[in-house]
């Protein structure tokens, strides 16, 4: 063999490597088109683009698609009209005949879809929106919809008022999570363990409502239809909010776009106290701060026509961080709102993913 | 490095293999990463999509069924032709067309991918308060409450869209405001309140 001739043996040797590698290439696309998991392919984008040196985190894509999860009491998967038209990661849950039975199951789909956005988004601690935050504004509120949840109109038909019976809060703080000895709530507050509800200031409260309505009749941000809104689809979202300019001030600016909530009793710490003013995107909704243990809280919410809750992270992210890079602070805050434009709006500047 | 005769997998072999193998498949997934990046998710926020969306729930209602949909907005109009329309682009031949334009202007607008052809006759709407120029070229902008034949899509944030069918399909949606040019194709179709301020820019 003359020097520098490729051997018959490297050859295969070369020729089964390619193929070895498109085969094992093939099975993984495969597993991950077939599988149906479109969260995991959501939670590695998060973690690649998280992970990803600053400069390049705003090209790097989030492979998110919104899972549609449609709650019938009837056969068939389209059932709910608020999915029409839309064939991507659609799934229907039949709940069953007995009310105290749908009811339970209803808040199980809603739990299960808090917790599932919350683990996806890395606990709301990774930086995901890295430099596109400064792309367009100095801060700007930036979104997933991990899932959309609706309510098939049989469902109302079969049990009247039923959306005025879902506790969210109390499900969250009494069940636990599947396959765990921890309270959805307790999973939520991490370490803390907390597993109980802080006294609500309820003038405050008030207040912050009074305020909300009063914007609306001066046609600034809530419209009465909107408020009065009953629970057909809600969105589970993850939006994050940060700023070089420090944690505080960042909390503090631009807050009239997004609108903020003051919500008294428990909150402590400065840090804590200013993350309750960025968690409460949506005046009219949030009427009860739940724990504050550190910068890791859990915040209900309750609007006039239902119960809603969300969990928020407040501090530094965790992320990669180029040399000299001072860390980045911020929000995260995974939440459930109702799916429309006045609510989602108020929360999201800019809704990333696949709808 | 010593091989015996005949034998191909050697240790080292296997070992150097097995890294070339790991090595390829890390390539080929940051390489379908980055044709996904320009190909695939980045296409969802399109107009192209966005109208696929938008005749989907379209189709889907039926006869006197009118609904509230949100949508994802993108950088846009939405506008619509009927058959009998003079000017209309030029992708709509003869038929009642919707479409997802760039810009309020036909020529923005000749895309097969922009446009959907409907064989009933479909209208948009939108109330909408904003800046307009109805004095092009003279440098000044008049505030307007108005009803429109066109939909100013908010880009990346939800609109509410309503849509009914009643023999014809009908959109409407309260509009982000904006200013654009008076001799645009979204034209007005109504006014709701007076021109109360007139600013210069």
């Amino acid at each position: 063999m003359k020097k520098g001739e490729i051997s018959s043996t490297t050859l295969v040797g070369i020729i089964l490597v390619i193929a070895g590698a498109i085969l094992i290439g093939v099975v993984i696309f495969a597993f991950f088109e077939n599988s149906g998991d479109n969260r995991e392919l959501c939670r590695l984008s998060i973690i690649t683009r998280a992970t990803a040196p600053t400069a390049a985190q705003s090209n790097i894509p989030l492979n998110c698609v919104t899972e549609k999860i449609c709650l019938t009491t009837e056969r068939g998967e389209d059932n709910c009209f608020q999915f029409s038209g839309e064939e991507i990661n659609k799934r229907s849950v039949r709940i069953p005949d007995n009310r105290e039975e749908a009811i339970q199951e209803i808040l199980e789909v809603n739990a299960n879809a808090l917790y599932d956005c919350w683990r996806m988004t890395g606990q709301g601690k990774l930086d995901i929106f890295g430099k596109a935050f400064q792309t367009y504004k100095e801060v700007e509120t930036k979104c997933i919809v991990c899932s959309r949840v609706a309510l098939a109109e049989d469902v109302k038909e079969r049990f009247p008022g039923i959306e005025n019976d879902l506790d969210l809060n109390e499900y969250l703080r009494t069940t636990n999570v599947p396959n765990s000895d921890l309270t959805y709530l307790q999973v939520f507050t991490g370490s803390s363990g907390i597993n109980t509800y802080v006294d609500v200031n309820h003038k405050e409260v008030e207040e912050s409502l009074n305020q909300a309505k009063d914007r609306q009749l001066e046609g600034e941000t809530l419209s009465a239809s909107l408020i009065e809104n009953n629970f057909d689809q809600i969105a589970f979202v993850f939006a994050q909010r940060k700023t070089t300019e420090g944690f505080t001030k960042g909390t503090l600016i631009g807050l009239r776009d997004s609108s903020i909530v003051v919500v008294g009793g428990g909150v402590t710490s400065g840090i804590a106290s200013a993350a309750v003013k960025v968690i409460g995107g949506l005046p009219a909704l949030v009427i009860g701060l739940v724990t504050v243990g550190g910068t890791s809280l859990y915040a209900g919410i309750n609007s006039l026509s239902q119960q809603m809750a969300s969990v928020a992270y407040c501090g530094e992210f965790e992320s990669s961080l180029g040399e000299g890079e001072a860390s980045r602070e911020g929000c995260s805050v995974i939440r459930g709102v109702p799916y429309n434009a006045e609510y989602v709006n108020q929360l999201c500047e800019d809704i990333e993913g696949d709808l | 490095m010593i091989y015996k005769k005949g034998v191909f997998w050697t240790l080292d072999r296997f070992v150097g293999i097995f890294l070339a193998v790991i090595a390829i498949v890390f390539v080929i997934l940051a390489g379908s990463k980055i044709i996904s990046y320009w190909t695939g998710v980045e296409q969802v926020r399109n107009s192209e999509t966005f109208l696929k969306d938008l005749v989907g729930k379209i189709e889907n209602l039926e006869e006197r069924e009118e609904r509230v949909f949100p949508l994802r907005g993108v950088e846009g109009y939405i506008l619509a032709w009927d058959k009998e329309d003079a000017n209309k682009p030029d992708i709509c031949f003869f038929d009642n067309c919707l479409c997802v334009c760039p810009s309020p202007y036909i020529d923005s607008c000749q895309s097969s991918e922009n446009c959907v052809l409907f064989d009933e006759e479909i209208k948009v709407l939108s109330k909408t308060e904003r800046y307009i120029s109805l004095m092009p070229g003279q440098g000044f902008l008049t505030y307007l409450n108005a009803t429109t034949n066109c939909i100013d899509l908010p880009d990346g944030r939800l609109i509410d869209i309503y849509m009914s069918r009643n023999n014809g399909v009908f959109l409407y949606s309260e509009a982000s405001s904006g200013s654009y040019d008076a001799e645009s194709d979204c034209k007005i179709i109504s006014h709701l309140g007076t021109e109360s301020t007139t600013r210069g820019y």
